[in-house]
């Protein structure tokens, strides 16, 4: 299956959480806030929460700013 | 004591956290600025280049009313998508609505920034959005509830001081909700000049983070705006056309 994860594609064996794409993208999910299809998520779902086919996600954080 | 909706601060320095060359520097800056505001936006994560320093990593947000902004946003929906990200983080106390109208001079655009406000506010957030020096688009904002106004001193980044200073006394005259004069500043008369100019609160970050040295500019801001608020409540003596001697013109047959 493919996913499109900040603009890029990506690809995968089979269907996955967003608690392990997390991890194979090897990012710290204390600072991230996850958008699945445009919708945010709550971090207490990252396990529960699939990722299917053709899904968007936008992984966000909080940088400087003014 | 400076109110802004529910929220109560001492400090009226309001502290961008962007463009820090250095993390511990950054952090020694907030420190010295005593501020109890820090301001911050939201961005796609790098997936690329995860070794890219975390601006926020040595900063105890716990101590501070995050402040996050819309930057980046050039539309109304831009806007409430990224007021929205910042409340599921649980980062948003307040947000500043901030939609850039003009790359080129980056200023806002007060249409979109007032529907924008709209939205935000039927949706319970603290709204402070960011306007150019417009007495009438601060008037209408104050009416359907902003909780603050951040008129500009002059455009982001260029360090030009307060440009329009009569606008801005203005806004400042005609508003019962606090102005936080944010953008444009450059020194530290620039900051003591808007508070002279009985601005409520100051919200800068180049001046500080590109300074030579921003421990110290952090310390100096702190205390121009300190000086700014006690020169206003002083109330500042009027400016004459004419000389007039401060040495008294009697006594001076002796001459």
């Amino acid at each position: 299956m493919q996913c499109t994860v900040n603009g890029e594609l990506h690809y995968f064996e089979k269907d996955i959480t967003i608690a392990t794409l997390l991890d194979h993208l090897d990012v710290d999910d204390n600072r991230i806030v996850v958008e699945h299809n445009g919708e945010l998520i709550k971090k207490s779902v990252f396990k529960q929460q699939a990722v299917k086919n053709n899904d968007r996600l936008e992984l966000l954080e909080f940088v400087g700013g003014g | 004591m400076l109110e802004i909706g529910d929220l109560k601060f001492n400090s009226r320095l309001f502290l961008g956290t962007g463009k820090f060359s250095d993390e511990k520097i950054q952090a020694a800056a907030i420190e010295a600025s005593g501020t109890e505001v820090l301001t911050f936006a939201v961005r796609r994560m790098n997936l690329f280049d995860k070794d890219l320093p975390n601006p926020l990593a040595n900063i105890d947000l716990r101590k501070y009313t995050t402040f996050p902004n819309t930057a980046g946003a050039k539309t109304v929906e831009e806007t409430v998508r990224i007021a929205e990200i910042a409340r599921h983080a649980g980062v948003c106390d307040m947000i500043k609505v901030e939609i850039i109208g003009d790359d080129k001079t980056l200023l806002p655009d007060p249409i979109a920034t007032y529907e924008a406000c709209q939205i935000l506010l039927d949706k319970g957030y603290t709204v402070c959005p960011y306007i150019s020096n417009d007495v009438v688009l601060a008037k209408r904002l104050e009416r359907i509830g902003v909780h603050a106004i951040m008129p500009l001193a002059s455009p982001i980044g260029t360090g030009r001081g307060i440009n329009n200073p009569l606008n801005l006394r203005y806004i400042v005259e005609q508003s019962s909700i606090p102005v936080i004069v944010d953008a444009g500043i450059g020194s530290p008369k620039d900051a003591c000049y808007a508070m002279e100019l009985g601005a409520d609160a100051v919200l800068l970050n180049t001046a500080v983070s590109n300074a030579k040295d921003p421990v110290k500019m952090a310390e100096a801001m702190k205390l121009s705006i300190d000086a700014g608020v006690l020169g206003y409540d002083a109330g500042r003596i009027p400016v004459r056309y004419s000389a007039q001697a401060s040495s008294p013109a009697e006594g001076l047959e002796f001459l």
